[in-house]
């Protein structure tokens, strides 16, 4: 049975490695077409300061150009604009990324930071004005990477999550009468599950690798953070799908609906449980309801935030707690794969 | 010592009964046959057995031990419907099965696959209901199991076919193990089983081996000159297992000692006796059915 | 030995003495000869698609009415009981079985004794006109 369960298995994961596939192919067709366009222009730039701060255009015009490299190969394209007090340098390493320096002359742009991926955008005050800089190859923190696998984890982890269900269903003689104790088929089918959804977490990640390196060098960091994230990770999916496979252990149809509905319901609770509603009695009576309902739901413990660093500023960094969330998911996971294992010896076919 | 062992077995669904104290021994090595009609029981009396249903009380014994999950590599069985993965394609039924049991062998699967015309790379799915039949009967005999449970193993089979697994059923007898399997084809359980049950609304009506009950079961009749007549309490007699007439005609089945109720019945007055053989068709029908509805039976106790 | 044995299941007569009368008959015939070996019991089953035990009980009987022997390891073979009928004396009696059964039935739908002879004389004409 964990036989066929791994075939099972293996069959969405081959539909997965073309979704994948054709998800790799269309990132790296965008990012060529958005975000490198032509290495020496400023057509990336707009895209990359999109909250309009630095307009390309306006840079552009009036402004003359000049090329240069420096001493280690690089190739500089400066831009000024006399007129406007705009001073452009972009760097461009090639495969290595790009460096871009905007320098306003009298703007006192807010101080600003964002990271996405590996692009970077960070405003500063400067004596005289205010410069945005622009980094395309950042380090970027492997959580995020871990976090995206996560994500895709829990989808394949719902796909398979009802094994039992499909054994209920016009196939228990065959799982009933094998040699081997029900106990031990329960737990080989789930294994083989948690197998293949691992299998589509490491294919994620690698997805997100390549389509990071067709375009960049690989520039990823990893530290204990994000070990923390990847053990989270695996125990929330896990928690998850043996929750699903609790909830329809002794079902035998209509185990669609119940995979179908356990995002929404799931993420409602998460949400209604945390949230604060109001005082009004009709508020505290949902709060309250949904309270308990959000211990035993594992999105309640799968949260990543970013990371701080002693001074209370972002350190770019994606972090889960773990001191409570891992034991509560660990817990929850033998709990619900108990739960499903003991339904599904009492099925009679 | 029986290869199973059934005692007493009830299997009550609220407050129907579909097994009803129903008890039966299959000797070692031995084909039996279970008829009865549909909605005896026949098949909950196969899924109690195996454990796929919950008995509600009664004890099953295989080899004089219970069952437990070990039993199931001596045990080949062949369900009522198709349980085959409809996703899965038959070579990959039979690797499932090489997994699964220690004593299955690959290559006489395959072997009896190509017997009944079942492409193994096909997917069950594409299967007719014939061929998902054919499938499981395949896979249950490459188990080399010494005991067979096989419920309705030829339904859906073309004739050839349906020859071919009573074939399978008849070697496995040759080779010494034990098969148990229900069947609506009288015909066919009449060539390959050397004992019966009948079983009818969760009941055993009927038991024994075919040979001696086709041997020892008789009809006599015999037509008496008028509507008026009395039988001299024949039909008391404790070898008269039924009495039926209608109108001139009367019809006696009888167990043992044919000849000498006839010579009773001539006695009475009744012409045109003779005795007539029973087929396990007549029996069976017999063993399950109300007497016939244009005759009175004649009660017990009145002549 | 050929296999000109055929059995039927729908008959109210047991498998076994089917058998067991169709060997009889085929040694009384001429059909098998003495010393001749019968098939296996897993064979003869086979064939006819008939339960082993079914052929083995055949040969018991046949073994009691000495119409055959069976050595362990060698196999079944038509022996030499000196009792064996001649082929007519058989082919009298599968005969008068044949008749016994038509005139049964004619005594069961009420024919008279004068009608059966007629039927017979008719009869008579019919299959050997060339012995008036």
């Amino acid at each position: 049975m964990a036989y066929v369960e791994w075939l099972r298995a293996a069959r969405c994961l081959k539909i997965t490695a073309i979704v994948l596939g054709v998800a790799l192919v269309l990132i790296v067709a965008l990012e060529y077409t958005f975000l490198v366009g032509s290495r020496s222009s400023l057509s990336g730039v707009e895209l990359h300061t999109s909250t309009g701060d630095v307009n390309a255009r306006k840079i552009l015009d009036g402004a003359t150009t000049t090329y240069s490299t420096l001493p280690d190969g690089t190739k500089r394209t400066t831009i000024v604009n006399a007129a406007k007090g705009i001073r452009v340098t972009v760097d461009d390493h090639g495969y290595f990324g790009r460096h871009v320096e905007i320098f306003e002359r009298s703007v006192k742009g807010t101080e600003k930071l964002i990271g996405i991926g590996p692009v970077s955008f960070r405003r500063a005050a400067v004596p005289g004005g205010s410069v945005v800089t622009i980094d395309t190859n950042e380090p970027e923190d492997f959580a995020y990477l871990a976090a995206i696998a996560t994500f895709v984890a829990l989808i394949i982890a719902t796909i398979l999550g009802a094994p039992f269900a499909r054994q209920n269903d016009g196939h228990l003689e065959i799982a009933l009468t094998s040699p081997a104790p029900r106990t031990i088929l329960g737990l080989g089918t789930m294994l083989a599950d948690f197998a293949g959804i691992a299998a589509a977490w490491l294919m994620t990640v690698a997805m997100l690798f390549l389509a990071h390196v067709a375009q960049n060098a690989p520039n990823y960091t990893y530290g204990p953070l994000d070990t923390e994230v990847i053990v989270l990770g695996f125990a929330g999916v896990l928690a998850w799908y043996a929750m699903l496979c609790a909830a329809t252990a002794s079902m035998r149809r209509a185990y669609g609906v119940v995979l179908g509905i356990s995002w929404p319901v799931a993420a409602l609770v998460a949400v209604l449980a945390k949230a604060d509603l109001g005082d009004a009695p009709m508020a505290q009576l949902v709060h309250w309801g949904a309270t308990p309902l959000s211990w035993i739901d594992p999105f309640t413990y799968l949260h990543f935030g970013p990371a701080f660093t002693e001074n209370g500023r972002p350190a770019g960094s994606l972090a889960v707690s773990l001191q409570n969330e891992l034991p509560a998911l660990l817990i929850l996971a033998l709990v619900y794969v108990t739960l499903a294992i003991v339904q599904w010896r009492r099925v009679e076919a | 010592m029986s290869s199973i062992k059934i005692s007493n077995l009830r299997k009550t669904y609220g407050q129907f009964a579909a097994v009803d104290g129903f008890s039966l021994e299959i000797p070692a090595g031995s084909v039996f046959g279970l008829l009865g009609p549909n909605g005896a029981g026949k098949t909950t009396v196969f899924k109690c057995m195996l454990g796929l249903a919950r008995t509600t009380s009664g004890v099953v014994l295989f080899d004089g031990k219970p069952l437990v999950p070990e039993t199931f590599e001596r045990i080949a069985y062949v369900p009522e419907r198709s349980v085959l993965y409809e996703w899965m394609t038959v070579a990959e039924h039979v690797e499932m099965n090489r997994r699964a049991f220690k004593a299955f062998d690959p290559a006489r699967a395959l072997e009896l696959l190509a017997q009944f015309n079942v492409e193994p790379a096909k997917r069950s799915r594409a299967l007719s209901k014939g061929m998902r039949t054919a499938v499981m009967v395949a896979l249950a005999f490459a188990r080399n199991a010494p005991i067979l449970v096989l419920d309705e193993p030829t339904s859906g089979l073309d004739p050839i076919n349906q020859r071919h697994v009573l074939s399978l059923i008849i070697n496995e007898a040759a080779r010494g193990n034990s098969v148990l399997f229900s069947s609506h084809q009288i015909g066919q359980v009449e060539r390959a089983a050397e004992h019966i049950a009948v079983m009818d609304r969760g009941r055993l009506v009927l038991e024994g081996l075919v040979d001696d009950l086709k041997s020892d079961r008789k009809i006599v009749e015999g037509i008496f000159p008028n509507v008026t007549y009395t039988l001299n309490g024949i039909a008391n007699d404790p070898r008269v297992l039924r009495a039926d007439r209608t109108e001139r005609i009367v019809r006696l089945l009888v167990r043992d000692d044919a000849d000498n109720v006839a010579t009773m019945l001539s006695n009475a007055g009744a012409t045109g006796v003779r005795v007539v053989d029973l087929n396990l068709e007549d029996i069976f029908l017999f063993a399950v059915s109300p007497a016939d509805a244009t005759a009175d039976v004649i009660a017990k106790g009145s002549s | 030995m050929p296999a000109v044995m055929t059995v039927d299941p729908r008959s109210g007569v047991p498998i076994y003495l089917q058998i067991v009368e169709q060997v009889k008959r085929s040694v009384a015939l001429g059909i098998l000869q003495i010393g001749e070996q019968l098939p296996t019991v897993k064979q003869l089953a086979l064939d006819l698609t008939v339960n082993p035990n079914t052929v083995a009980r055949a040969y018991r009987e046949l073994e009691h009415a000495d119409v055959i022997e069976t050595s362990p390891g060698r196999g079944s073979f038509i022996r030499d009981n000196g009792s064996v009928q001649s082929a007519k004396s058989a082919a009298s009696d599968v005969a008068r079985d044949a008749l016994d059964i038509a005139l049964r039935e004619a005594k069961s739908v009420g024919l008279a004794r004068n009608d059966v002879r007629e039927l017979i004389d008719t009869g008579l004409d019919r299959w050997f006109p060339e012995e008036q």
